[in-house]
């Protein structure tokens, strides 16, 4: 098959494909070899659908030879991160030794959404066991191996907790993928592998199916080459579900018009004080690229304890979700020593400090949106370094900045898009993102639409892989 | 150390005992350094918390919806 589809992006390949010129038989059967070949060498995938790939691609290929044209994702190949359900006795591991062999008779809303779309399932893809519910230091924290980022010349970390859906889409191995985020987990992996990465707002896209880590935390979203992929993918993952009572009852119709007008951008003050000097300068760059189309002031956010609250209901939530499991014993069959004991201390969250920071989540949504009323969006750096090389400890270099704008934009239900700004330390890729008011995803995506149309950071892949 | 300091520093040592009572017998000594290590944060965050002066009607920001059977 021709390669000059590798890499490309959803909205053209779904023209190739609406118009006949690419087959998704021959489009998938690319996929799968890339899954097999390139899938380990990233640690990238944990099991290969093909059977059902192949069903699903022929059904596509006899309804758009038909005309039965289903939309832009229809005969696409995608994967998604291994916490969401499928049925067909496809395992659905969370990433996790002691859940290797689980099944489940049906699959997440996201994926049957997806099919509906008539998007082809590929691949269940690697994550952090448990996506690091129990926490972890180092990037070997899951059965399938370390996750690494196709980009730099030594192995360096994919990002978590959605590894294997970042670099499965910055190795050209699927158009797209789905992950989910609780806190960094789509924003990190697409920071970390030079893509696309979009967190949609709490209740956008139904949770039903998905492995729960923190009920009022967890968030599905997809991860593309470009902001406007991401915008396609949004629109036939989000809608009702009444499976989810959280899933709010609107549909997402995804506006891919551009904007005549000028954007109004809001950043945080000392935001980039201890980022490494590569996120440093390329931020700086981005903000002035972005001053092409956009008005930008430093912007104040009130002081309040986010990462305490943010913490606080992720520790809660979590040691209530794996009670069980914690209790059971089955933590030594954890892949990551941390994550082992990790979750123990979770116990000991009072009921009353839970109710508080629920109180002060409400409190913190008001004034989140106060400031994000005035803006367009907020924009910051993805992550403050870039990524860890997989034998150092990750909270080395997490842990030292707060991370403000994931803890805000979780807590409170923010969309967020990470989109590639540049080349950091070690050759690695840095990010920007666009953080909305709540359900405004066409606002941040508009944003990183336009920059994307200022640069080409989304057109540099890495070498070596077509 | 201020009184609230010790008073928080009582409170993460009562927790962590009653961690290390139930789940003691299956941590090592380091792992159960690890994990007053985290019991420690998880009152750190809550103490921070303390510092958001809350009104009667803050009531939690989490959905609740009345179940009703379709039909």
């Amino acid at each position: 098959m021709d390669t000059s589809v590798i890499f490309m992006p959803v909205r053209e390949l779904g023209e190739l494909l609406r118009t006949r010129q690419v087959s998704p038989v021959e489009l998938t059967e690319l996929s799968l070899e890339r899954l097999e070949s390139l899938g380990p060498r990233y640690n990238a995938v944990v099991t290969i659908t093909r059977d059902r790939a192949l069903r699903q691609a022929r059904i596509a290929e006899e309804e758009i030879g038909a005309s039965n044209y289903r939309g832009p994702l229809h005969g696409v190949p995608y994967g998604v991160k291994d916490l969401l359900a499928t049925s067909e006795g496809i395992p659905t591991t969370w990433g996790a030794t002691p859940f290797r062999e689980q099944t489940f008779d049906y699959d997440a809303t996201v994926v049957r959404k997806l099919e509906e779309a008539g998007a082809v399932l590929v691949a269940k893809l690697a994550m952090v066991e448990l996506a690091g519910g129990m926490g972890y230091l180092s990037p070997d924290n899951t059965f399938s191996g370390p996750g690494i980022t196709p980009w730099g010349g030594e192995k360096s970390w994919a990002g978590g907790s959605s590894s294997g859906p970042g670099s499965a889409v910055s190795a050209g191995i699927v158009p797209f993928a789905i992950g989910s985020e609780t806190w960094g987990s789509i924003l990190t992996p697409a920071n970390n592998c030079g893509i696309a990465g979009l967190r949609p707002t709490y209740g956008r896209v139904s949770r039903y199916g998905a492995m729960a880590l923190s009920w009022t935390l967890d968030k599905l979203g997809p991860l593309c080459l470009t902001a406007d992929d991401c915008g396609l993918v949004l629109e036939a993952m989000a809608g009702p579900d009444t499976n989810d009572p959280t899933a709010i009852d609107e549909n997402y119709r995804y506006n891919p018009e551009a904007t005549s007008r000028r954007f109004k951008l809001g950043v945080l003050k000392d935001l980039t004080e201890n980022a490494s000097d590569g996120v440093r300068a390329n931020f700086s760059q981005a903000l002035t690229v972005l001053e092409q189309v956009a008005d930008i002031e430093e912007v104040e956010l009130p002081d309040l304890p986010y990462d305490a609250v943010t913490r606080t209901i992720l520790n809660a939530e979590f040691a209530s979700a794996f009670e069980e499991f914690l209790e059971s014993g089955k933590t030594s069959e954890l892949a990551s020593d941390v994550t082992k004991f990790g979750a123990y201390a979770r116990h000991t969250v009072l009921a009353k400090d839970y109710i508080r920071a629920l109180r002060i989540k409400g409190i913190i949504g008001r004034a989140a949106d106060d400031v994000l009323a005035r803006y367009d969006a907020i924009v910051a750096p993805s992550r403050s370094d870039v990524a860890t090389p997989i034998d150092q400890e990750i909270r080395t270099i997490f842990g030292r900045v707060r991370d403000t704008m994931g803890a805000v934009g979780n807590v409170a239900g923010l969309p967020s898009i990470s989109v590639p700004n540049g080349f950091g330390e070690r050759g690695l890729p840095t990010g920007i993102q666009f953080m909305s008011r709540a359900y405004g995803e066409d606002a941040a995506l508009s944003v990183a639409r336009s920059y994307q149309a200022l640069t080409d950071w989304h057109q540099q892949h890495p070498p070596g892989l077509v | 150390m201020s009184n609230d300091n010790k008073e928080a520093q009582e409170m993460s040592d009562e927790m962590f005992q009653m961690v290390q009572r139930r789940y003691g017998q299956n941590l090592t000594k380091e792992e159960l350094e690890q994990v007053q290590k985290g019991v420690e944060g998880i009152v750190s965050a809550a103490e921070a918390m303390k510092a958001v002066e809350l009104k009667n009607g803050d009531e939690p920001h989490s959905l609740f919806v009345p179940y009703r059977k379709e039909g």
